[in-house]
């Protein structure tokens, strides 16, 4: 064999330990916010605080946006379009950032408090460990960005891209669950 | 309590079957209309530069991406409107399956876990 080609299969070798190691983890992980949604069920069943519809649908639509974007960063970068990935990239972190403000700058500043009972409890466990998913998301976007400016990954090798980009919709997919859960289902109770 | 239990677990599993149900049915949509790609023939491979394929593949990869977007768009409306106007848990969960699951196929690439290839 010769030397290339037992680089490549090391690579190739290396890469699938890191995506199952990656996927261990988001299980890992699913533990943690289904217990959030078993709570959700447990404590508020057909009733849920009356929240902010249009600031649900609004946040909603941008993580799925900055998806979008970072799909694009991926696809970019896996085409060697660099211009493409690092804008894309960018947009990406801006939505995250736009998201949180929603979250944290209004719905934590809404008329339910985290002392209100099993509302408050549910809402700020599952929007506070969501956001810090996301806000750990966006770092990790940033460093990636960094790195892609000065030339770190190539069509062939992005790993750190392809992790970044699984990690950030791996939140957006916690999400589909969360929304409704929070926002959907049940009848308002003021 | 009973019932109600059991009346759960037929909703969870009668909501999982149909939203695996509408996630395979739009698997096939996609894969009709998005990834249509079939290998060059001889005369093409001819006629048509490397870059030219280059840049065809990377819009279709572009162009998938913004299908999958807007798959999700309409679920995510539909979704809304089924809880504004026809409250329904049933409804709402299959929608969130249909969602979750295009994010794990075309976002998440799920089916690179068991198989070869790199990027």
């Amino acid at each position: 064999m010769s030397v290339l080609a037992s680089t490549l299969a090391e690579y190739r070798y290396q890469l699938r330990s890191n995506r199952l190691g990656l996927w261990l983890f988001f299980i890992s992980e699913a533990f943690l916010f289904g217990g959030l949604l078993v709570a959700r069920y447990y404590l508020w069943g057909n009733t849920r605080p009356e929240l902010n519809q249009g600031l649900g649908l609004a946040i909603t639509s941008i993580l799925l946006l900055s998806s979008f974007f970072m799909n694009r960063a991926e696809t970019a970068i896996a085409h060697e379009d660099r211009r493409t990935f690092l804008q894309s990239l960018m947009i990406t972190a801006i939505l995250g950032i736009i998201f949180l403000i929603g979250v944290v700058g209004f719905e934590w500043g809404g008329h339910i408090k985290p002392s209100d009972g099993a509302f408050g409890a549910v809402l700020y466990g599952m929007t506070g460990m969501h956001a810090l998913h996301v806000l750990s998301g966006v770092v990790f976007i940033l460093i990636v960005w960094n790195n892609g400016r000065k030339g770190g990954y190539s069509a062939e090798r992005h790993w750190g891209v392809e992790a970044c980009a699984i990690y950030w919709h791996y939140v957006d997919l916690i999400w589909v669950f969360f929304y409704p859960a929070l926002y959907l289902i049940g009848s308002p109770v003021s | 309590m009973a019932d109600v239990t059991q009346g759960s677990m037929v909703l969870v599993g009668v909501s999982m079957v149909m939203g695996i149900g509408l996630f395979l049915g739009m698997l096939v949509f996609f894969g009709l209309f998005v990834q249509r790609q079939y290998p060059p023939t001889v005369a093409e491979e001819e006629e048509e530069p490397t870059m030219d394929r280059a840049l065809a593949s990377r819009s279709a990869a572009y162009r998938q991406g913004a299908l999958v977007l807007l798959g999700l768009a309409v679920l995510t409306i539909l979704e809304y409107l089924v809880a504004v106007y026809v409250p329904s848990v049933v409804i709402i969960l299959i929608i969130n399956l249909a969602k979750a699951g295009l994010i794990l196929q075309y976002f998440m690439h799920v089916s690179r876990l068991w198989s070869e290839e790199v990027h």
